[in-house]
């Protein structure tokens, strides 16, 4: 029996107002591609915009989090921006241990859902937009096992503590 | 006579700059929403704010009455969320321990934003003891302690004392809540109070207490670097 296209991917949209609403003067921009199907982005990543209304420096980590309504936390990233570290959360486990973000030497980090490349991700600012690039592949078994669309939620956190 | 004439035309020129705010003005519209602290009990005084979606968020904001009603009036038309500023209130942010709530401003209408029931917090402490002064030495290895909400906000505890036997980190958590926190420290070796040496990377469920008051956890690094 043949298998099923990956519909799992069929789309990823931004839902960007979460972020907003949580603190003041930061905010989610955009994420490439908005929308595709397949096990991972077209290029291998995805790029996340953040925004502060002053200084992309007063962003201090963000979270991004490619799930579905029935998969909370799918492939949920955080990454801090003080020393680059991603972390990887798996729902099961918790966060996965930590890498440093564009380091060569770093592994790639999996849970039952993806896999992050920290070694072929990267984080640049300028002005008011910090710019993530993530390289995300998913498991072929998310799209057997938990078919449908997933959305992506997008979360700078600012210099204040979240609270 | 030259004045005449001037006020002559002077006169479309003011008229029509009377007119440019009504002729340039946004459609606007409101939110109306309640914030409380339990059941029936209003959360007075709290400031609820309405962000608007997309770059450059623009942020509206009323107090809640003694009714515990709020209304934020002047919104532009689109899409905003809902949620208070919570800053040195007996509050935390409901937007990050539940659901945050989406409105959608039409001209001249006032959209419900539904009801809020204010979070109140105790603190998380946790006093991870350091002998070997691990922590922030050279190429040490980065660490995170850290719990994470019900809406995927991950909160870091911060440092709030430091001296020559280690650190106290703290964070705010709802009362009576029920959270995991996690402890990466990669290349650390951090044990319980029990003695028990934890994972890379751990999640230990704490039950906070049912009023406002203080919760710790100890750990102690006894190796790595």
């Amino acid at each position: 029996m043949p298998r099923r296209l990956p519909r799992s991917l069929a789309a990823v949209a931004a839902l960007l107002a979460f972020a907003s609403a949580a603190f003041a003067a930061t905010s989610a921009v955009s994420v490439t591609p908005a929308s595709g199907s397949g096990r991972s982005p077209a290029g291998g990543s995805f790029t996340f915009v953040f925004h502060d209304d002053t200084d992309f420096h007063n962003i201090t980590a963000v979270s991004m989090d490619i799930s579905s309504a029935s998969l909370p936390t799918a492939c949920f990233v955080y990454l801090r921006l003080s020393d680059s570290q991603l972390y990887l959360y798996d729902p099961a486990a918790g966060f996965t241990t930590s890498v440093t973000l564009g380091d060569p030497a770093s592994p790639v980090q999996r849970n039952t859902m993806c896999a992050v490349d920290p070694a072929r991700s990267s984080v640049s600012g300028s002005g008011a937009d910090l710019t993530v690039h993530l390289a995300v592949a998913f498991e072929a078994t998310l799209a057997v096992n938990h078919p449908g669309t997933y959305d992506v939620q997008m979360l700078p956190y600012p210099t204040a503590p979240a609270g | 006579m030259p004045i005449r004439r001037l006020v002559r035309a002077a006169v479309p020129v003011i008229v029509l700059a009377a007119l440019m705010p009504l002729l340039f003005a946004q459609p606007t519209g409101a939110v109306h929403g309640q914030a409380l602290d339990a059941p029936g009990v209003p959360a007075a005084g709290v400031t609820a704010v309405a962000t608007s979606v997309g770059r450059g968020s623009a942020r509206y904001s009323a107090t809640v009455t003694n009714s515990g009603d709020f209304q934020i009036a002047g919104l532009p038309v689109g899409a905003y969320t809902v949620c208070f500023t919570v800053d040195r209130t007996a509050y935390l942010n409901p937007c990050h321990w539940g659901t945050s709530k989406r409105v959608t401003i039409t001209p001249g209408t006032t959209a419900e934003a539904g009801t809020f029931t204010m979070p109140k917090w105790a603190r998380l402490q946790v006093r991870l003891n350091d002998p070997g002064k691990r922590l922030g030495a050279a190429g040490a290895s980065p660490l995170l302690v850290a719990v994470m909400t019900p809406a995927l906000v991950v909160n870091e505890l911060t440092e709030v004392a430091r001296d020559a036997g280690g650190r106290t980190l703290e964070t705010l958590v709802p009362v009576a809540a029920a959270v995991n926190l996690s402890v990466v420290g990669a290349r650390l070796e951090i044990s319980d109070s029990a003695g028990h040496k934890l994972p890379a990377s751990a999640r230990i469920p704490v039950t906070m207490p049912s009023a406002a008051g203080v919760q710790t956890i100890v750990l102690t690094i006894t190796g790595g670097k």
